[in-house]
């Protein structure tokens, strides 16, 4: 459909497109905090991260805090762009739907 | 409105949803541990200040440093579940304004002490005044200036049993904040 993004249409990455892009823009998600919100696996959480990496849509940055490896996760700006692209492409569809 | 008119409908409802549980676990996290704590604290010290004033000052000497420490502790692993620059903020803010009371209270003593304790009191209140507006949290704006008119009232017309005062209204409202919080705003 016009307007939709492919990688972002998945409905697990677009709820999880639509949690990072709920944080300010100086905040970044953790990893676990992310497990929990959306009540998703790491494994799955893991993989749907990956392909919006590759998409450029998230960064992801791996560091150690105290002893413990702790991953952040942040909206790209091309991310953002790509998300609210999205949406107001969702926003067409239902307004086109209601006037059918 | 046809299949896929209710499919974007579904996917815009999963979004906003999405948001607001977000915004919710980011603002309220701990919120509701850090209000039981401190109400408790106000109602156990303040009690202590009405009934045994000789205990006041290794009372508020133990909790009230616990009481700091639980909350650093709270609001630091909050920081690592979505880490940005409203930790150091949050507690310049505190600081400052701890430091604004301190000068404020050597430049005016000798005071009296229930003078004294209305000032303490009614600037960790200020303190919520502001948060409120700074955070755009109406609760804490409510809360803050409620609750600073109940104290100043209970100044003026139970000064003899003002700590009592205090910490019921002060305590319990803290109380009754943190099981709010945790029923209502962490979902």
């Amino acid at each position: 459909m016009e307007g939709l993004d492919k990688v972002i249409h998945q409905p697990n990455r677009l709820r999880i497109m639509a949690a990072l892009l709920a944080l300010d823009p100086d905040e970044r998600a953790e990893f676990t905090f992310l497990c929990d919100l959306l009540e998703l696996t790491d494994g799955n959480l893991g993989a749907h991260l990956q392909r919006l990496q590759d998409a450029r849509y998230v960064m992801i940055e791996k560091k150690f805090v105290g002893r413990k490896p702790r991953t952040y996760i942040w909206p790209t700006a091309r991310g953002r762009a790509a998300f609210e692209a999205h949406v107001e492409a969702l926003r067409r569809i239902i307004a086109g739907a209601s006037e059918d | 409105m046809n299949e896929v008119g209710e499919g974007a409908a579904r996917a815009l409802a999963a979004v906003e949803q999405a948001r607001q549980r977000t915004r919710r676990q980011v603002e309220w996290w701990g919120a509701d541990i850090i209000f039981m704590m401190w109400g408790a604290i106000w109602l156990v010290t303040n009690l202590v200040n009405q009934f045994l004033p000789g205990m006041s000052g290794i009372m508020q000497g133990v909790l009230i440093p616990l009481g700091i420490a639980g909350t650093v502790i709270i609001l630091r692993r909050g920081n690592l579940r979505v880490s940005g620059a409203w930790l150091r903020q949050f507690f310049t803010f505190w600081l400052l304004l701890f430091a604004y009371g301190a000068m404020w209270l050597c430049l005016l003593a000798p005071v009296n002490e229930h003078r004294i304790g209305l000032f303490v009191h009614t600037l960790v209140l200020f303190g919520f005044v502001v948060m409120g507006i700074w955070l755009q949290t109406k609760l804490f704006l409510w809360v803050g200036l409620s609750l600073t008119a109940a104290f100043v009232a209970g100044y003026m017309l139970l000064y003899q049993w003002l700590w009592a005062w205090v910490a019921m209204v002060g305590g319990g409202t803290f109380l009754c904040l943190g099981v709010f919080i945790r029923l209502k705003l962490r979902r």
